[in-house]
């Protein structure tokens, strides 16, 4: 690895900047979203189970 | 061998980590958000002790009262609150949060105590997940309140690392927190799944669940704390609220 893409690397490590990529551009929000869906989801269900709605074991 | 019987004792292990790295950051900070989240994290691994406890030596009433009230009942909703005194910027949210919280946890530990157990419906080297419900009465009032504590729980630890995640990904600052956020979100909804599911009769997923939620919730933890230059980082932080 030569000194400037050491230097690079090292630049973007320190930076608290976020990268321009697919992943965090494109990855990142859908899984944000699905998270978000998913917790919703599952406090229906659990809320359901709390009102007697869904049966439990 | 049951895979079941073995799984809690590396869940055990893993929050043994955990709680150490969280407690020891709260001595040194004195962020009642780490000291929430340290207790929390100590009724998770208290929890799968009992488990591995349970599941190989002979019924034992009190470490399945730290088994169901501190692994079953309260430590996502302990965990929970650290990320509410984090987030809130209300004094009094934190207040009383902390002090319903607490209150509830003292109401589920008395009414466990005027519960009646029936010992003799424990399975020995059977995972206490398949068990447990017929050792408790049908009608056990602790039963209906877990759900409470657990939407709770769910609420504010995934809702919260979810809503930090989307904060620091909107200003695209930080990204170690955006994905130690999503990894700590992720853990959660792991483990509420594998919980729900245990509710309808489902167990067998309940202790992989536990120990994928403990790994995923400690490297997410320890991506979001990771270090960042000092001052970068308080610029950004500020940013994102």
């Amino acid at each position: 690895m030569d000194d400037k893409r050491r230097a690079d690397l090292e630049a973007r490590r320190a930076s608290v900047h976020m990268p321009h990529t697919t992943f965090y551009e494109r990855v990142v929000p859908i899984v944000l979203i699905g998270l978000g869906v998913l917790t919703v989801l599952l406090i229906i269900v659990a809320a359901t189970i709390l009102l007697g709605i869904t049966p439990w074991r | 061998m049951n895979l079941n019987l073995v799984l809690p004792f590396f869940s055990t292990i893993i929050m043994a980590v955990f709680v150490v790295g969280v407690l020891h950051r709260y001595v040194a900070r004195r962020s009642a958000f780490f000291l929430f989240w340290g207790i929390g994290l100590a009724m998770f691994g208290l929890g799968s002790f009992a488990e591995a406890y349970l599941a190989v030596l002979p019924f034992n009433a009190f470490i399945f009262f730290i088994w169901y009230v501190f692994g079953a009942a309260l430590n996502a909703a302990w965990i929970g609150q650290g990320t509410v005194m984090l987030l809130a910027r209300r004094p009094w949210v934190r207040w009383l949060t902390s002090g319903l919280l607490i209150a509830g946890s003292l109401v589920v530990i008395a009414v466990w105590f005027g519960m009646s157990l029936d010992a003799s419906r424990a399975v020995a080297g059977q995972p206490v997940s398949d068990w447990y419900r017929n050792v408790m009465p049908p009608d056990a009032v602790v039963r209906k309140l877990t759900p409470v504590f657990n939407i709770y729980g769910l609420l504010t630890l995934a809702g919260g690392a979810i809503w930090s995640g989307y904060l620091f990904w909107r200003k695209r600052v930080l990204p170690n927190r955006v994905v130690g956020n999503v990894l700590i979100a992720l853990g959660a909804l792991l483990i509420g799944s594998a919980s729900t599911l245990t509710r309808f009769g489902i167990g067998e997923y309940l202790y992989v669940g536990e120990l994928l939620a403990a790994a995923l919730m400690y490297v997410g933890f320890r991506q979001a704390g990771a270090p960042a230059p000092a001052a970068a980082r308080q610029e950004a932080v500020a940013q994102a609220r």
